[in-house]
């Protein structure tokens, strides 16, 4: 059965799923849904995900929508498959989700809000407030010091093997090397550097990064 | 005392944990935080919590951060101890509950966390009641309550039938929201002020909103 992944190849909380989807070697198909023409937000995709938000998946019967369960769901359907993104025991699991929950609290709002002061505004022929912008970038700087430490004392974020704690950052960090000239936040820091490196070079990633075009 | 949640019961995000653990049963100490003085910014307690955030928590060796973390650690330790929080019969039964988890993190935490900082929190430390933020936030809420009444006209608690830690979670901010003059905003539903009589009337509930005082 081809999972379908209701979303944009190009958004993060779509290349969330993907890229677990890849990592797992999970068959799946894109179905892309037009944000500028609002079609996220019309009846029909309300059904599959009543905020109006991508991604939404159709696995058969089975309807997911909130990409962090999405991707918690295929590690566990999968766990004898591929990496095993969950961790070992119930203790290396509390710490996958304890950074998991980082991610989605500490981290994923300030990177959210700078890309949409500086890039998705600009790129809608708007004015970003860059006050804003420059206020998250310093917060981040904050956040990506506690990384810095982290990971200086473990290689990847929930211990010594790669894991959805890892994963969930790949789209949002992507983001701030790549489009919003933020790459100094990583590659000033010599650990959370290597850590990057790492995770944005395996080939699931790679492969999601050819699907996307860029 | 094995179990230890560093923190202070007046605090959300601790009262998250405390719930779970009232609806296990267990037995715990709560390390008082001195956060008037900014203990949480300081050592020993960014050893626990490096974002100087509360709370934290101890269970003999295992040492983890982040509320949501927390209580689906107890709950999968802990599961045939009272009961099952986490809807564990099944793979898919227990991702529908971690999917309404991160609808409450993502759509509901973030409007009610304001709502909150400007009606109760603002007060306490003399800051002025900001009302436009409250009438915006208000209207963001509206909006995620109505996606909430449709899915409780359909099923009994947000999880499906039976109580877990996607209702658990919302219960924090809703013992402070209740307390004010907007309370109507869940009143006014009636699916969604059916689930908070429930919710709100259970023993561990009732337990721990009698230590939330502000």
């Amino acid at each position: 059965m081809v999972v379908k992944v209701h979303g944009s190849v190009r958004a993060a909380c779509p290349q969330r799923v993907l890229a677990c989807l890849l990592e797992k070697d999970v068959e799946f198909e894109i179905f892309h849904v037009d944000l500028d023409a609002g079609e996220h937000k019309r009846p029909e995709f309300l059904l599959r995900q009543p905020f109006g938000q991508i991604p939404a998946v159709e696995d058969g019967d089975l309807k997911l929508f909130e990409s962090r369960a999405i991707i918690r769901y295929y590690a566990a359907k999968y766990v004898d498959r591929g990496p095993n993104l969950l961790g070992n025991s119930l203790e290396e699991r509390a710490v996958v989700d304890q950074w998991l929950e980082v991610e989605a609290h500490n981290f994923n709002d300030l990177v959210k809000t700078l890309v949409f002061q500086i890039v998705i505004l600009p790129r809608m022929g708007e004015h970003g407030d860059l006050a804003l912008a420059q206020k998250c970038e310093q917060q981040l700087e904050k956040v990506f010091d506690i990384y810095e430490q982290h990971l200086s004392k473990s290689s990847y974020l929930a211990g010594d093997s790669f894991t959805l704690a890892d994963l969930s950052h790949l789209p949002a960090i992507r983001y701030l090397v790549n489009d919003a000239g933020m790459g100094h936040l990583v590659s000033e820091r010599k650990h959370v550097n290597a850590w990057w490196e790492d995770i944005s070079n395996r080939s699931a990633w790679k492969k999601l990064m050819e699907l996307s075009k860029y | 005392m094995a179990i230890k949640v560093h923190g202070y019961a007046m605090s959300t995000c601790t009262a998250r944990v405390l719930l779970c653990l009232s609806e296990k049963g267990l037995e715990y100490e709560v390390v008082p935080v001195d956060v008037a003085n900014g203990a949480h910014k300081q050592q020993p307690y960014l050893s626990l919590n490096p974002f100087g955030q509360i709370p934290a928590f101890e269970d003999g060796d295992v040492k983890i951060f982040e509320s949501r973390a927390i209580s689906k650690y107890l709950a999968r330790k802990y599961k045939d101890t009272g009961i099952d929080l986490l809807g564990s019969s099944s793979l898919t039964v227990s991702t529908i509950v971690d999917t309404w988890m991160e609808v409450e993190s993502h759509q509901f935490n973030s409007p009610m966390q304001a709502i909150i900082r400007q009606m109760i929190v603002n007060p306490i430390f003399g800051i002025a009641t900001d009302e436009k933020i409250i009438e915006t936030e208000l209207e963001k809420l509206g909006k995620v309550l109505d996606v909430y009444e449709e899915r409780l006209s359909k099923c009994k608690y947000l999880g499906g039938d039976f109580y877990s830690l996607a209702d658990l979670h919302h219960i924090p901010y809703l013992v402070y929201f209740m307390r004010t003059p907007k309370s109507s905003v869940i009143t006014s539903r009636p699916h969604v002020s059916a689930w908070w009589n429930d919710i709100s009337s259970r023993p561990a509930t009732v337990k721990v909103a009698e230590t939330m005082k502000v």
